[in-house]
């Protein structure tokens, strides 16, 4: 185990140079790294001169191994708007975004649990029907006009909470559900599929057979057993959810890295981009590391040796 | 039905009857092809069916409600905050709409089939760092990714179907190897092995044609994601520019007039809401009936 979990480590490690590498490669994209670092209307001089600074002028492949000892020293240089480094700009706004996508991860399994458990157990009934309805629905929708069409409901017709912004808890209802209703639909339906399978295997019988009672089928024997894809989505979730916290943050005004990353890309800051990039990778790749972990507590009979 | 019908039908014919018949069977499906067609037509024939000009602008009508009427003129979804009609442009939305969903996932998929055969087939050295590859890519959330790639490259037509090719080819390519792992495995492979055809003829003569029908299911699964991407990239002012109608960047215009007009934001959604079911509608139905190696590898 101990072999396996340092091995998995240094994996997780290998994805996160991978994405220093994607961002670095980011730069020379468009031919000339310099032009993404620099308004459009800097002076021939500037160019030279920040081209030598952050020594464009040397070879790519020694380019390439300063980048990667600066960024492993949490260096991705400054910001040109704020003048200050830019993981550190990244890190202040980090915390609204988890906590947002924590939010909308917690709202989407308050819908998608109970509906995929539902639907699986009263399978063909029309409160099945509705609920996978709701799931095909909740897949289709763009975050962002999701997001609109609350606020003009629940803002401005009604004006029952804040239309955008951050402060207390009701900032985070909107932005929450509008992230959320998509994990929610794709949770609920693997849910319900998973449970449909389990229920139907030989020791679900078993359960029944010796007089247990349906609630004690379900949540002793089946559920256990059908949460292993469910937990496997809900990890590759929490990047998706990250990803459209970008999108919903826009769409509330909500201040966290979502913003900071649009804002860098229309002032033309891209360290602020790289580091974001990087940093939401290396979250990613840790909550891969705890599903796997996870699954050896879910499933006893997976061994990692 | 004709006289000709009846004649013998071909083996593709019969299938396609036979494909024809499953689908009406199938309700949501069923549904999910008549919007797609609808919106291929309105995409074909904009220009002509458009009642007004959606790029006419005029102040004078501005942010009219649904059913507006003007000089015996019906704006039917109501005005833009410059009088345009809208629904003229969600018509004109859909080629882009169906431009950038089949070139995208034709690109992603392109590049996604070439890799996962390749990985597949020759395994080693390419195989491994095309999955290491996949695997970070994977780390980096699609939209994060996309919306990076699309601050360095710019935003233009060209430039969305880039940058969700390059974005999406991964879900491809893992797919596709994983396929072409299991049929190299069959004996026809080992027998075209054995009489020495040319690996390159192997990957595209036999092995291809057999996981053509993953792929064709994961397209059309894929066109949904890449819709609802594009949306959100013109959405942010990174994917098509504003100045052509689509409609990510008409909600977009509705943005700042919610609390007064709410239909300018709302329709174009409404559109992209049911394309995108529709494609996964006939997505989902696709991957049910296909027994992949066996019954959808025939209609190829």
């Amino acid at each position: 185990m101990v072999k396996y979990i340092t091995a998995r480590l240094l994996y997780s490690g290998l994805i996160v140079i991978g994405a220093v590498t994607i961002v670095f490669g980011l730069l020379y994209l468009t031919g000339d790294p310099v032009s993404q670092l620099l308004p459009i209307e800097a002076s021939p001089q500037d160019r030279d001169a920040l081209r030598r600074e952050l020594g464009f002028d040397q070879p790519l492949h020694i380019q390439y191994a300063k980048f990667l000892s600066r960024v492993a020293q949490g260096d991705f240089g400054s910001s040109l708007r704020y003048r200050r480094p830019a993981m550190d700009l990244v890190l202040e706004r980090m915390p609204a975004t988890i906590q947002l996508t924590l939010v909308a991860l917690v709202i989407s399994l308050v819908i998608a649990i109970p509906s995929g458990i539902i639907s699986a157990i009263r399978r063909g009934t029309a409160l099945d029907n509705i609920s996978v309805a709701f799931a095909l629905l909740g897949q289709c929708v763009p975050t962002f006009w999701l997001g609109l069409v609350l606020i003009v409901i629940f803002a401005v017709s009604f004006p029952l909470l804040p239309p955008s912004g951050s402060g207390s808890w009701e900032y985070l209802i909107l932005p929450g559900v509008t992230l959320g209703v998509n994990s929610a639909a794709i949770i609920a339906r693997l849910l319900r599929s998973s449970l449909l399978e389990v229920l139907s295997q030989d020791y679900v019988r078993t359960a029944r057979a010796k007089g247990l009672n349906e609630r004690g089928v379900i949540f002793h024997h089946a559920l256990k057993n059908a949460s292993i894809p469910v937990v496997t989505i809900v990890g590759l979730q929490v990047g998706v959810l990250l990803g459209g916290a970008i999108v919903t943050e826009y769409v509330f005004s909500y201040p966290g890295l979502g913003r900071l990353i649009l804002e860098g890309i229309s002032k033309r800051d891209f360290p602020i981009v790289q580091a974001s990039v990087v940093l939401i990778a290396s979250i990613v790749a840790s909550i891969n590391l705890l599903v796997d972990l996870l699954y050896v507590f879910l499933d006893p009979r997976i061994r990692y040796e | 039905m004709n006289e000709q019908t009846s004649a013998p039908m071909s083996g593709a014919r019969r299938e396609l009857v036979l494909t024809l018949k499953r689908l009406r069977r199938n309700k949501g499906a069923t549904l999910g092809v008549a919007i797609l067609l609808i919106v291929s037509i309105a995409a074909i024939f904009s220009s002509y069916i458009t009642p007004h000009d959606p790029t006419f602008r005029d102040i004078a009508r501005r942010l009219k409600p649904p059913m507006y009427q003007q000089d015996g003129q019906t704006f039917l979804l109501g005005t833009d905050a410059v009088g345009r009609d809208i629904f003229s442009r969600i018509i004109y939305g859909t080629r882009i709409t169906l431009i950038v969903g089949l070139a995208s996932v034709f690109f992603a998929g392109s590049i996604g089939v070439l890799i996962g055969l390749l990985a597949g087939y020759l395994g080693g050295w390419f195989d491994s760092l095309a999955m290491r590859i996949a695997d970070v890519q994977l780390a980096i959330p699609f939209m994060v990714l996309a919306i990076a790639v699309a601050a360095v490259l710019g935003n233009s037509l060209t430039n969305t179907i880039i940058v969700l090719g390059i974005t999406g080819w991964v879900t491809y390519g893992r797919l596709v190897r994983s396929e072409t792992l299991s049929v190299r495995r069959n004996e026809y492979v080992t027998a075209a092995e054995a009489i020495g055809v040319q690996p390159a003829r192997i990957v595209f003569r036999h092995i291809l044609p057999n996981v053509g029908a993953t792929i064709i299911v994961a397209a059309t699964q894929m066109v949904a994601r890449m819709l609802l991407a594009e949306a959100s990239l013109s959405f942010l002012g990174l994917g098509i520019p504003f100045t052509t109608p689509t409609w990510g960047v008409m909600i977009a215009e509705g943005r700042d007039y919610l609390t007064t007009s709410w239909w300018v934001s709302t329709f174009p959604g409404l559109a992209i809401v049911l394309t995108v079911m529709s494609a996964n509608l006939v997505g989902d139905w696709l991957r049910d009936v296909s027994d992949p190696r066996q019954q959808l590898a025939r209609l190829v």
